[in-house]
């Protein structure tokens, strides 16, 4: 049996576009791959998934009639480039960023002052026992704000984040919590961070770089600008990966 | 002072999960420009736009500058449907007012403009930013006159592997459709390439030190130039990106909304798929440099902090 090369072509390009639309499909839909972007786009790729399933479909059932001259070298490195990200994107691991990473984008600190949207996220809420349940966004917004800032100054809260461990075991201050803010898509993603004014020693042997916790402690701001919130943890636990892992805002 | 290093290192990862962000982000636009630029093609009288071109004179760079009011399109968007309108004729100078000014003058940029700057002079900078970029995409436009159209534009492929003609219309809807996906791919390409070193850019280099020399004045306009450029942000967003930046002048943040949408490193790479390499340097330095004088003048003379 032999195969027709420019068939075989044709074959490809309706794979391609069926496992792109698929995959678009996928981040459309809330699914597995949807933290990559803001909700925003969503829709559009919910859009570009639809058009493009409904050609590969066509396509299938109702070949071209056209015929190719050849099956060029170009045309198939063109179909293994748009292949690359399809691999890509079923063999990466979503959660994060490494700690470089991290601090090429940048995190929140006394002498940097991360971009911040300009409202809270209106999700806070204070439970029965009086905790605030805040993101380290929300944090860094209230320290902008002098009423709010007066307002939440020793309050309880509860953050959930990943944290960032200090380079060297001399300098707990420089341990933080943070989550990264996306406004966009993952390409603008910020770390925004709250240090811990104290930290347990004994903590480290439960806890690892980047592992994402949950932290509750009372919340505290510097006297000086820019106000960086600080935390003062009082328990600190071990959670799993949340499933909005990014603040989208 | 290590918070202004120049790069604190960077993992495969750190680079695969940006450039899948700008890609999933970029692809519907893309595919959605195609099938319009596809679609227009079939439907326009062969012949019409550059009739047209011709009947409103003077007007066309007002109307090729301001067509992204009618059909918002962002900057990935914008490429296919410009290389149709090139396709059908229209001339080189048009493609090129088309090209640049509509991912900025359309309804969806200017409206994210006027809300991410809501206490920042609203009004004046999405007036700004529009104005701007129409001048420096009325001077890319010009500059097609000081060229022959060989200098300008890739000649198409000698042979294409599909059958039809690109400077024949398409004659039946499964044509269209072909087309449609043909530029597809063909643009796809060029975004995958774009999309990968902007994320190696936006991963690897610091972003605290871009933003401490942002503070300077003028060699702020200069450094959120370059973070638009290798940040490669869709223009409907942008704005929302540079807004909160505390401490950066004014001036600098319309730096980086003039330019972004004109120029960036996704965008060379999908230029590249139809304008010569000479031709797009000049239009490279032209956008930055009309981008750094206007800029320089808004710093100095706006006052606006």
């Amino acid at each position: 049996m032999t195969i027709n090369p420019k068939k075989l072509f044709d074959y490809c390009n309706i794979l391609l576009l069926l496992s792109w639309g698929i995959l678009l499909l996928s981040i459309g839909t809330n699914g597995p791959f949807a933290a990559v972007l803001h909700p925003t786009f969503r829709i559009t790729c919910f859009l570009g998934a639809v058009i493009l399933l409904a050609i590969a479909i066509t396509r299938a059932f109702f070949p071209v009639t056209y015929a190719h001259q050849t099956s060029t070298p170009l045309l198939i490195i063109q179909q293994i480039i748009l292949a690359i990200p399809l691999v890509l994107a079923i063999t990466i691991r979503y959660d994060g960023y490494s700690r470089a990473a991290l601090l090429n984008r940048g995190l929140a600190c006394e002498t940097y002052t991360p971009p911040l949207p300009k409202n809270t996220n209106s999700q806070i809420y204070q439970d029965t026992s009086g905790v605030w349940h805040i993101t380290p966004l929300d944090a860094w917004i209230i320290s902008k704000s002098p009423p709010e800032r007066h307002d939440f100054s020793e309050a309880k809260v509860s953050l959930i984040g990943q944290l960032l461990l200090p380079r060297d075991d001399s300098s707990f201050s420089d341990t933080r919590i943070f989550r990264l803010w996306v406004n966009c898509c993952l390409a603008d993603a910020t770390p925004v961070a709250i240090s811990f004014s104290n930290f347990d020693h004994t903590l480290l042997q439960k806890v690892t770089d980047l592992s994402w916790i949950q932290a509750i402690g009372r919340l505290r701001f510097l006297d000086t600008p820019p106000y960086s919130p600080k935390l003062e943890i009082t328990d600190l636990r071990l959670i799993t990966t949340p499933r909005e892992s990014y603040i989208f805002r | 002072m290590s918070n202004y290093t120049l790069t604190h290192g960077v993992e495969w990862s750190d680079v695969v999960l940006p450039f899948l962000s700008l890609l999933f982000q970029a692809i519907p636009f893309l595919l959605i420009g195609s099938l319009l630029s596809a679609f227009l093609e079939k439907t326009l009288p062969f012949g019409a736009i550059p009739v047209f071109s011709q009947k409103i004179g003077k007007l066309r760079y007002l109307f090729f500058a301001a067509l992204g009011i009618i059909f918002p399109v962002c900057e990935c968007a914008a490429v296919p449907v410009a290389r149709m309108l090139h396709r059908n004729g229209l001339p080189i100078s048009c493609c090129i007012i088309f090209l640049l000014a509509s991912p900025t003058i359309n309804p969806l940029t200017l409206l994210s403009t006027l809300a991410a700057f809501q206490n920042q002079q609203p009004l004046l900078t999405t007036t700004l930013r529009a104005l701007c970029v129409f001048l420096l995409a009325l001077s890319a436009g010009t500059l097609t006159a000081f060229h022959k159209h060989k200098d300008i534009i890739k000649p198409l492929p000698p042979q294409n592997p599909f059958q039809f003609k690109l400077h024949q219309h398409p004659a039946s809807w499964n044509e269209v459709l072909t087309r449609a996906i043909t530029e597809f791919f063909d643009m796809a390409c060029y975004l995958v390439m774009g999309a990968a070193m902007a994320a190696l850019l936006t991963s690897g280099v610091n972003r605290v030190l871009l933003y401490h020399l942002g503070e300077f004045p003028n060699l702020g306009i200069i450094v959120m130039m370059g973070a638009s450029f290798t940040l490669s942000l869709c223009s409907s967003s942008d704005a929302f990106i540079v807004a909160p930046l505390v401490g950066i002048p004014w001036a600098a943040k319309m730096a980086f909304l003039i330019l972004g949408p004109l120029i960036d490193i996704k965008l060379l790479f999908l230029y590249s798929s139809f304008l010569k390499k000479t031709f797009l340097l000049k239009i490279v330095l032209l956008t930055a440099g009309g981008t750094f004088g206007i800029c320089y003048m808004m710093a100095h003379y706006l006052f606006i902090s």
